[in-house]
């Protein structure tokens, strides 16, 4: 049955509304109607949500940067989307009268499917519509990202790979980024898999990127269960967006066998767009898991090793027996390492030298 | 006639430095020239200015004051001269100073020793290097940790051995001119003399300068490189930088004329090679 008056005007409501940060590029005035049709949601829709009760999320990452506290009553717009994230929820992109999930802080809405044994129940949301420009189509904010580009790279690339979500990879990441810039060097920081997050370009741009991109700058608020072309595409976008700076850092979420990550990594034309990778691992054993996954399913040899496991001297002793280097944060972030990697990314052949 | 200029630093994060200018700047990359451990930068500066003129080429003296960088010659010791001097290339870049081209570096005494880890640490940062009379160096091999070598000992030195390995081949090819005055061979209070030392490089600097050469010789040749290190022993000198210049000729050396000399012939090598073995 269709309900011709579905859609009202948007404006009273989502005045004073809190926009989160998945929703950064959205042109505001573009919003006019409110869609109360929440059965047609899809990935990327732009939602009006009013806080039901404070569950986990008891802040909301703002379009701005900032947090924001939630209360009851509070309206929000946020992204319907995905989410993974092993140590928190699933949920889908499914919005429900009765009510839905706030499913990241960095403003996801939708439907958990599960969580982990320690986190609470999400914050939940009464979904007050759909928000939809002056034709009354709805807004996604994949309207809002840059148009796909197949253009000229930085002169470098290297991926951060990591065993799971917590591993390290965006300190990692971040490490590098530092080294490189006090180095010399123009570095752009790309996260492109994940859910929406200021957390990640946030730590990029305080270690000093020239430019910070992550894959809501390509239109997309979660990358999970998102088609790999789209994600191979999104990542050529955010690289040749990057084409000005002299090398890219690039940060995958969870871990090597996400299924996005997995099947991303055991394409030959992905795995080209990068000189090298490094990779992010908890513990030794981890990273040995992580190095044979690595090596049978998308035959890559990371130069590195990094990630939570360098804060404890031991287990950096045993990962060192993997016949990688091991480099800390605070090392990674030394020009040092950066002139060195530099010489390995542009003289292969002295990498079985050293 | 060259100028001298002093540009200012800031206490631990930027050296303080010596700019010398030639009056006909000809098309070659700067010299970056480092103090031993007398910092004794105005006499450099006033031996050096002349030879501004002569090749037409800018002289930097960076100034690594005792307080902040009072281990300087260890270039990634605690006090990291390294970044200090990183911050300074990029400083004297922006105000024009110097140009974008790879300087050369040359370093006596502990200026020896922070130049030639300085340039394997940041191989792609410089150009040729003159090492003259250094204390003691840091070996391509792996018969210690850094600074002494590029071998492994605990977790935490493993990092500085990975670099210094990966960077070993870029280090070495290079034209590098090691140079000790024939008399050095005091072991005075700025020789290190710890027993390691002692045994590892020897017991005065012309042994010491003539065992890293040769060391770095048979590295380049392992490496597959044909090597472009000279030794020169300066006659009637000892361990003063005035008394190098005014007896063995060191500024030729020190700052040399901008452009690359011809590669040396692998048989001299050889015979190089002999000679400091």
């Amino acid at each position: 049955m269709n309900i011709v008056d579905m859609k009202s005007s948007a404006a009273p409501l989502v005045t004073g509304a809190k926009w989160s940060f998945v929703t950064r590029r959205v042109r505001r005035a573009d919003i006019r109607l409110l869609d109360r049709d929440l059965t047609a949601a899809t990935s990327g829709d732009l939602v009006l949500a009013e806080v039901q009760t404070i569950g986990n999320h008891k802040r909301l990452q703002l379009s701005d940067g900032r947090f924001s506290a939630l209360y009851p009553k509070d309206r929000i717009v946020l992204a319907c989307a995905d989410r993974f994230a092993e140590d928190q929820y699933e949920g889908v992109a499914a919005l429900c009268p009765d009510g839905s999930d706030l499913l990241a802080g960095g403003g996801v809405i939708g439907e958990m499917r599960s969580r982990h044994g320690k986190i609470k129940r999400p914050t939940r949301l009464s979904v007050i519509g759909r928000l939809a420009n002056k034709d009354g189509r709805v807004v996604n904010v994949s309207d809002f990202g840059l148009p796909p580009s197949q253009g000229p790279k930085p002169k470098h690339v290297i991926g951060v790979l990591g065993t799971g979500m917590n591993a390290g990879k965006t300190a990692a990441a971040a490490g590098l980024v530092n080294g490189f810039a006090r180095f010399g060097k123009k570095v752009s920081a790309i996260k492109v898999t994940g859910t929406g997050s200021f957390g990640d370009v946030q730590a990029y741009e305080a270690a000093g990127a020239a430019q910070v991109w992550d894959f809501t700058d390509a239109g997309l608020a979660s990358t999970y269960r998102q088609p790999i072309g789209q994600l191979d595409s999104l990542t050529r976008t955010l690289l040749a967006a990057s084409a000005q700076n002299d090398i890219a850092i690039v940060e995958l979420a969870d871990g090597v066998s996400q299924v996005e990550t997995a099947k991303l990594l055991r394409s030959h034309t992905y795995r080209a767009l990068f000189d090298a990778f490094v990779l992010a691992a908890p513990g030794a054993l981890a990273a040995k898991g992580a190095l044979h996954w690595l090596d049978s399913e998308a035959q890559i040899k990371p130069i590195a090793l990094s990630g939570l496991m360098t804060q404890a001297p031991l287990a950096v002793a045993e990962a060192q027996t993997l016949g990688l280097p091991v480099f800390s944060r605070e090392e990674l972030a030394d020009p040092a390492t950066a002139s060195c990697l530099i010489g390995l990314l542009e003289h292969p052949a002295q990498a079985s030298v050293a | 006639m060259a100028q001298v200029y002093f540009r200012p630093g800031v206490p631990g994060a930027l050296p303080e430095a010596w700019v010398i200018q030639p009056e006909v700047a000809r098309r070659a990359p700067p010299v970056l020239v480092v103090h031993g451990l007398n910092r004794e930068t105005e006499l450099m500066t006033r031996l050096l200015a002349s030879q501004a003129d002569v090749t037409g080429r800018t002289i930097v003296l960076p100034v690594f004051d005792r307080t902040s960088w009072p281990r300087f010659q260890r270039a990634a010791g605690k006090d990291r001269a390294d970044w200090a001097l990183l911050s300074l290339l990029e400083v004297l870049r922006s105000e024009g100073w110097i140009g974008d081209a790879t300087p050369d570096m040359s370093g006596f005494s502990g200026g020896a020793q922070f130049v030639h880890r300085f340039a394997w640490l940041y191989p792609d940062v410089v150009g040729r290097l003159c090492l003259v009379a250094p204390g003691w160096w840091t070996f391509p091999d792996m018969r210690g940790v850094y600074p002494y070598a590029m071998g492994t000992g605990c977790p935490n030195d493993t990092a500085a051995a990975f670099r210094l390995r990966a960077n070993l081949m870029r280090f070495l090819d290079r034209d590098i001119t090691v140079m000790v005055g024939e008399l050095d061979v005091q072991q005075d209070r700025n020789l290190r003399q710890d027993p390691y030392v002692m045994e590892q490089q020897g017991s005065n600097r012309v042994v010491r300068a003539r065992m890293w050469t040769a060391a770095a010789l048979r590295a380049s040749r392992r490496l597959g490189l044909s090597p472009r290190i000279r030794f020169e022993l300066m006659r009637e000198c000892g361990h003063g930088f005035g008394d190098c210049v005014a007896n063995g000729a060191l500024v030729r050396s020190f700052v040399p004329f901008g452009q690359t000399p011809s590669r040396l012939p692998t048989t001299k090598m050889h015979l190089r090679l002999e000679e400091v073995a």
